[in-house]
């Protein structure tokens, strides 16, 4: 039930999709949808590389004491 | 001097960080240092430590990168042309946003800390106005009640660093009966320039609680001697000071000048402490100290019997 109301909807949007697309004729959908799959696999990929790259330049817990501290501590000195 | 208060400080939390005294408000983004339930800037029961602020943050990031992993996976099934291909595109596109989740589980911890770095920096004006806030607390609390203006200074000096908050504290600390018992502290009051009160303090807590003498006091009170000597009582400040620095070898070691020009004015008992010292390590001579240890021996304390089984 469910996977007939999908397909509905996923021919729907393959019939617009084709106008603006224009894709080969043989076996089109399977593309798009493998596409897709390839789409979410990169966007993962890229996000662990990011996570990885973030994870190198982490501030530590000092670092932190010491933006606190410099942030609490600059402006006082002119103010008071 | 006006008579001094009796005084019970209530506990002082050490965090190892700094950063865990400060807390944000969930719904006016304002910051505090104090205890409080309520947040003063709009009254609301919502104030959170910034790491909590910051971790969720980190999962509202997390949340949304799944989202997106979902969405695309949805596309993937609508696109499928056959049953086979929407199963497949269901159970891959799952199977790779829980390897994300599993991912981002593992990370929460490095993305949490990314996340307060942004936090602390995005809101600079925010937390400053916070500490202004809390100062205006402090002062309103000084004149009503002593005891509570001196602990919420103690709260706000755990971020703010400045002589101001020290002094007013050395002040109000001077209005207070101190005790051994009590949580007091002296290197994080220290100041750079001679104030009498500090001078005061150094000499009331070497009475009450010698081991808070370190050398970052003993030279304080030996880079204004003469200002000290000057004070009523400033003597016995300086006498104190090296009655609690012969308590430990090392500083005999650093300060042995110092501690002579008051080995003299020393009580008994830590005299006898410094005996000890001396006896204990024959071969050093401590720039005089240790023949004036000896004479002073000769003179009052040869026929004590607690200076014979000094071991
Ligand atoms: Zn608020």
């Amino acid at each position: 039930m469910i996977a007939a109301v999908l397909r509905l909807v996923g021919n729907k949007a393959y019939f617009l999709l084709s106008f603006i697309f224009k894709p080969p004729r043989k076996e089109p959908r399977i593309m798009i949808a493998y596409g897709c799959l390839g789409i979410l696999f990169l966007f993962i990929i890229i996000k662990i590389a990011v996570y990885f790259n973030r994870q190198k330049h982490a501030p530590t817990h000092e670092d932190l004491d010491e933006t606190l501290l410099a942030i609490a501590n600059r402006r006082r000195d002119d103010a008071s | 001097m006006t008579k001094k208060k009796p005084v019970r400080l209530r506990p002082y939390y050490k965090t190892r960080y700094a950063y865990e005294k400060l807390r944000v408000c969930k719904h006016c983004r304002s910051f505090t240092v104090l205890w409080e339930d309520k947040c003063a800037n709009c009254g609301k029961q919502a104030l959170i430590p910034v790491m909590d602020q910051a971790r969720i943050n980190a999962k509202r990031s997390m949340q949304n990168e799944r989202l997106i992993a979902l969405l695309v996976m949805l596309a993937a099934v609508l696109f499928s042309q056959t049953f086979v291909q929407i199963v497949l595109c269901f159970l891959g596109g799952m199977a790779l946003t829980l390897f994300l989740w599993w991912f981002q589980r593992k990370m929460l911890e490095t993305e949490t800390r990314r996340q307060l770095d942004k936090l602390l920096r995005g809101s600079e004006r925010r937390i400053v106005e916070g500490i202004y806030l809390n100062l205006g607390t402090a002062s309103a609390a000084i004149k009503e009640d002593e005891q509570l203006g001196y602990e919420i200074l103690r709260e706000i000096a755990s971020i703010v660093h400045n002589d101001r908050i020290r002094l007013q504290r050395i002040m109000l600390l001077q209005g207070f009966v101190l005790r051994k018992d009590m949580e007091l502290e002296l290197e994080p009051l220290m100041l750079e320039d001679f104030e009498p009160a500090l001078a005061e303090y150094i000499g009331e807590l070497a009475k009450v609680k010698r081991e808070l003498i370190k050398s970052q006091a003993i030279r304080y009170v030996m880079i204004y001697e003469r200002e000290i000597l000057r004070m009523k009582d400033g003597a016995g400040i300086m006498a104190g000071v090296a009655g609690a620095a012969v308590r430990m070898k090392k500083y005999v070691d650093m300060y042995p000048e110092f501690i002579l020009r008051y080995v003299r004015q020393l009580p008994k008992e830590r005299y006898l402490r410094l005996y000890q010292l001396v006896r204990r390590n024959p071969d050093q001579s401590w720039n005089g100290l240790r023949d004036e240890v000896s004479a002073i021996y000769n003179e009052k304390y040869r026929w004590d019997p607690e200076f014979q089984n000094w071991e």
